[in-house]
Parts: structure tokens; sequence; C-alpha cells
């Protein structure tokens, strides 16, 4: 290629890139969207459109061997609400709101403690409450099985062994298991927010309550609470909505016998072939969750309020 | 029966870890004062202050609030309320939630609270701003809410730790004002923490200034401006020229220090000096006259005008005496400016009185 060539080329890439740059001063909304395509087509791609595709299968008539046929119904939904169903899932809304108020009742004092240590020992601290999570889900679930199983798990060899006791505990295969698991799994995402709210309370706020003539008590009914609820709210959102959700868990530590409502879809999708029950149990679940989201939001924004 | 103080610190110590914070600290507040702690950054003022609060405890000495002992009462016990340096103001309750907030945790009856909370809003000229929350007030009307939720208690003694310290120059100026003349409405006993020397000259009836966790010096303005007993005070209450020198003789009135052989001052004397001693010999800029007729009572030394800096109201000159010592004077610019009549390198004499030199043993 004579030089004359490469100069002419590379005059008409900058000419273009020069009318580009142009265009995009010229209209700053464009250069917008533009930069938001990647995120916008994925977002579309692996998130939009398989929620769609949800809402229309359960909709529709089930297919012989998975899938669907295109025949309008609403069949699967009057399906749900049959008491089996329902009552598995009236349970998982049960057993995830007790996950979330143990996580919380453990997560708060955890969270004040880790945030009125100095600022060092505090980083060690959250850095100790989020190693578990470097460890698969799946096997730390298997972990607590290998713990807590009827006959042969460690609590109830160690304690027959010992002679405390003649008979194992149940601590496997009921609820009790599956709560266990889920608080396990999910205290991390509760300690955080609120430790993020109480870090950022002043504490000279502390201090003028108890100036104030209010006792330990009174500053946190008061002072401390009100202020970390954003905190609160949103770790409670966090465990409330995967808890509901939750399969693996039940799976393992239900030992088959104790179900979840996210057993039951995946279910229905693995072995029944029954998509559209499956999409119609899916969407239900949605609005519930899209239910406690709201929820969450309509109490930010009366935070955010304070915050102005 | 000993007389009965505000407040009363009995040999104060706080250590934190290997860190001296305040160091056997010894003052009485008579009632009804105001009374200012004066001293730089880190200087103890604060935590003494938080001491008396009960956000601390000593690690030595005895805390006495009305004749009565604090001991390890804590802070919601003590009959004290404080006006936090950013005012703490509870930012989810509206400015009448926060002004209540003391008396309510008091168990004071609802109608007694509105009462009190009304009259306590007027005092501070806060009425129909109670349903307006602490972000959506200026600084200056937080400040007055934080003032107001202390005072609603009707406490024996206010705690101030920098109260006007966020506040920008003009309205400090007027709040300063504002605070002493509430202070002398309500007739409570203030502790008023500062590093604004200005502040505690205006509103205190006495200071005390402290550094370093000790209590240097005890007295009314005038007391700790004109005769101040260390060169940390001087220095830190205004400005001060300072001259190294030697006392070379004295008597019970006058002590005579040498500059160099021939520059010679005389002060008031002190018990405390021996000849022979070093010393630092220290005179306001304010108090030096320039080519004034010679006085019994007067230090008269030569110099030449080194630098004259105007500054409106004042004119400064730096003076260069003999041994190259520079002496800054202030002048008042009454009539015309005095650096029509002083320029640079002009023969000048400056002169002033025995009585405003201090003299400090190095």
């Amino acid at each position: 290629m004579s030089l004359r060539t490469l100069e002419s080329v590379n005059r008409f890439i900058n000419q273009r890139s020069e009318s580009l740059l142009q265009k995009m001063r010229q209209f700053p909304s464009l250069t917008a969207w533009l930069l938001l395509l990647p995120a916008l087509s994925w977002l579309i791609i692996f998130f939009v459109a398989p929620l769609f595709i949800v809402l229309a299968y359960s909709f529709l008539e089930r297919g012989t061997y998975g899938g669907v046929t295109w025949q309008f119904t609403t069949e699967n939904f009057a399906r749900v609400f049959d008491p089996l169903y329902l009552k598995t899932f009236l349970r998982s809304v049960y057993i995830a709101i007790v996950t979330t108020v143990v996580c919380l009742l453990l997560g708060f004092p955890l969270a004040y403690y880790i945030s009125t240590r100095p600022p060092r020992r505090r980083n060690t601290l959250l850095l100790a409450l989020m190693i578990p999570f470097w460890t698969n889900f799946l096997i730390r679930t298997y972990a607590w099985l290998t713990i807590l199983r009827t006959n042969t798990g460690l609590i109830n060899v160690s304690l027959i062994s010992l002679g405390i006791l003649d008979k194992p505990l149940p601590l496997f295969g009921n609820d009790f298991a599956i709560l266990l698991g889920l608080v396990y799994g999910w205290l991390p995402v509760m300690v955080l927010p609120i430790y993020a709210a109480l870090e950022r309370l002043d504490r000279s706020l502390i201090e003028a309550a108890n100036d104030l003539y209010a006792p330990g008590s009174r500053v946190f009914l008061r002072i401390i609470w009100p202020l970390s609820l954003p905190g609160v709210v949103a770790g409670s959102m966090l465990v409330f909505i995967p808890a509901l959700g939750a399969f693996v868990t039940p799976a393992i530590l239900g030992g088959g016998k104790s179900l979840m409502i996210g057993n039951i879809i995946s279910n229905q999708f693995l072995a029944a072939h029954d998509w559209p029950f499956g999409s119609a149990l899916s969407t239900l679940m949605m609005g519930l969750m899209l239910f406690a989201t709201l929820v969450y939001f309509r109490s930010t924004r009366r935070g955010e309020e304070i915050e102005k | 029966m000993p007389e009965e103080f505000a407040v009363e610190l009995k040999g104060v110590a706080k250590k934190f870890g290997a860190v001296t914070a305040v160091n056997d600290v010894s003052l009485q507040i008579k009632d009804g004062e105001f009374f200012s702690l004066l001293g730089p950054s880190g200087c103890g003022k604060t935590t003494t202050l938080r001491l008396i609060a009960g956000f601390e405890l000593p690690t030595k000495g005895e805390i006495y609030i009305g004749g009565r002992s604090q001991g390890y009462l804590p802070a919601y016990r003590r009959p004290v309320n404080t006006v936090f340096q950013h005012y703490a103001l509870f930012p989810h309750m509206t400015v009448l939630e926060n002004v209540s907030f003391g008396l309510e945790m008091q168990g004071v009856a609802k109608g007694d609270i509105q009462t009190r909370v009304g009259e306590v809003l007027r005092l501070v000229h806060l009425t129909g701003m109670e349903d307006r929350r602490p972000k959506q007030l200026s600084g200056g009307q937080q400040q007055r809410v934080a003032l107001a939720r202390a005072l609603v208690n009707h406490p024996k003694v206010l705690l101030l730790d920098e109260p006007l310290g966020a506040l920008d120059l003009k309205l400090r100026k007027a709040m300063q004002v504002e605070l002493k003349s509430l202070q002398e409405q309500v007739g409570i006993t203030f502790i008023y923490v500062t590093h604004d020397q200005e502040e505690a000259l205006t509103m205190s009836d006495r200071i005390g200034v402290m550094n370093q966790g000790k209590l240097l010096q005890l007295g009314t303005a005038q007391e700790v401006y004109e005769s101040p007993q260390s060169r940390f005070v001087s220095d830190f209450i205004g400005e001060t020229n300072y001259l190294a020198g030697r006392v070379a003789s004295m008597d019970d009135d006058m002590v005579e220090v040498v500059i160099e052989p021939e520059i010679r001052v005389q002060a008031t004397s002190q018990p405390d000096l021996r000849p022979g001693q070093n010393v630092t010999v220290a005179v306001r800029p304010e108090k030096i006259l320039l080519n004034s007729e010679a006085r019994q009572d007067f230090n008269r030394v030569t110099g030449v005008v080194a630098g004259v800096v105007y500054t409106g109201s004042t004119t400064s000159f730096d003076i260069r005496l003999a041994n190259g010592d520079v002496i800054t004077v202030r002048t008042q610019n009454v009539g015309l400016s005095t650096s029509n009549y002083y320029h640079p390198n002009d023969e000048i004499t400056i002169s002033w009185p025995f009585a405003a030199t201090r003299v400090f043993i190095d």
C-alpha cells in the first residue's frame, strides 16, 4: 500500500470519527442510549424476555413431554389454589418469615457489635462474615447434612456415644433443619445492610439522647432503631425473597419429606413435565415478591425523606 | 459550711490508654456564671466538658454538680444538658419532637411539655418552625433548636461544645451576643468550650485557659489578656512581641532585664525571679507608642521602621531593634492613617509602660 493510500484512509477515518463525535455532541440523548445499549440488550435478552415467556406459558396448556401447546387456559392458576399446593405455598411463606425474623434477631446485635468496633477491627469482622460465601452454597448445605443427619450425623452420634441420649434428636428432615440451613445461609445478607445503616449513625446522637435523660433501652427504641430501619427493611427483603424461593436447602435438609414451593416448581419443570403449571406457580411467587419489594421501596422513600 | 458551686472539679484526670487528655484539673464554677474553657484543639477542653456531662468517667478525681459528687452517675441521670458541636439533632424527628424529647424522657405531663416547649421556642425565636425537620433548617436555626432542646429542661448547668464553630463569621458574631443575653435572661450556668479567643473574651465572666490537658490560668477576660502567667497564655490569647534577655537586677517592685547591653527594659517584679535568670520579655503590639515624649514609667527603645501594613482601622509597624529583633506595633488610625507619618527606614523611638511588660522565665 502506498503512502498516499494510507494517508487517504487515515483522513477518511478521521473525518468519519469526527462526524460521529459531532453527532454525539448534537444529540446527547442518543449518546446515552448508545452507551446503555449493551446493558440494555443483556437485560432484555436474559431477564425481560424469559419473564414474559414464563408469564405466557402460565396461560397455556401443557405439552405431553414438557413444553407447551398453544391453547389459552386459566386452568393452571385455578390449580395453584388447590389446597395441596396452597398449603405448601403458605408453609413456604411461613418458613421465609421465620427465617427473616430469626436472621434479624441474630443479625441486628451482630451488626451493632461490628459497627461499634474500631475501624480496622470492623473490616476483619466483616471479612470473617463473608468468608463462608467463598464456598459453594450446595457444599455448605451438604456439610450441614453430615452434622444434622438423624442416625449418622455428628451431633446425634456424639450425644449417643457419650451416653447423654439414648434416642437420636429429630434434627433432620423437618422444618427445623430447613430453617437452620436458611438462617445459616442468609444471615450475612441481613447483617450487611443493617451494618451499613448503623455505621452511618452519628454516635453523638446517642450521646445527645443520653444527655436528654434517655437510658439505653429508650435510646435504642427512639433513636437507634428508627434510624437503622432502612437497613433492617433492606436486610429483611434480601433474606425473605431468596428464603421464599429456596429449593436447595429444603431438598437436602428437608430430607425429601419437608418441601417448599421452590421444590414443587423445580419438580414441575424437571420431573412432572408440566411447564405451564410451574410457570403459574412462579408467576404467583413473583407477584408476592413484587409486593414485598413495593413495601420496601415505600419504606426507603420515607427514609430518604428523613435524610432530606 | 463550704460555699456551694454550680460545678466543682477536684484533681480530675482522664487517660485514654497512654494519652493523658486531662491532667489534674481543679476548678470551681459559680452559680449563674458564664465560664469558658479556652485552648487549642487537643488541649483537653472538650474532654473536660464530656467528663462533666458524664460521657466519660474520670480516671482520677471528683466532679461535683450543685455540691453533689457525680461519681459513676451515667449521663442520663446528671442535671446538666449539652449543646453539641454539630448539634446532634435527631434527624427523624421534627423540631417539636426534638425539643420535647428530654421532657418526655423525664416523664413530664403532656400539657406541661407543650407549655414549656412553646416558651423555649419563643425564647430562641423558632415559633412556627415546630413541624420542620432539622435538614429543612439553616445552620443558625439548627443551632437554636439544639439550644432550645437543652434549655427546655431547665438544667443546673448548660454545657456548650464549640456551638458556634459551624456558623459563618457574621452569624457567629450575632449568635455570640444572643447567647450572652440569653444566658443572662435564663440565669443558668454556662460552661462554654471554644478555641476562639475572641469568642471567649467577648462572652465569658471567667475563662480557663487549657493546654496539653492542664488548666494553665483562670481569670476574667481582662486578667488573662492583661496579665498572662505563662508564655503559652500570652501567645494563645492575642498577639505578643517577645524579647529574650537576662534578669540584671531586681527589688520588691521592679525587675530590670538586659536584652542587649544597650537595650534594657523594666517590668513589675515577680517573686519567682532571680538575678542572672534567662527570661522572655513580652509586650502586646497595641501597648507600644511611636515617638512619644519620654515618661518615667515607660520603657524606651530605638529602632528603624522595617515594614508598614495598613489594615483599615489600624496600622501595623515592624520596628527593627539594634540587635536585629523585630517588634510589631499596632496603632489606631485616629484621624488620618498613621502610615502617612512613618515610612520604612525612618529612625524611630518606641515606648511602652512598665506595667504592660510581662516577664516569663524560660
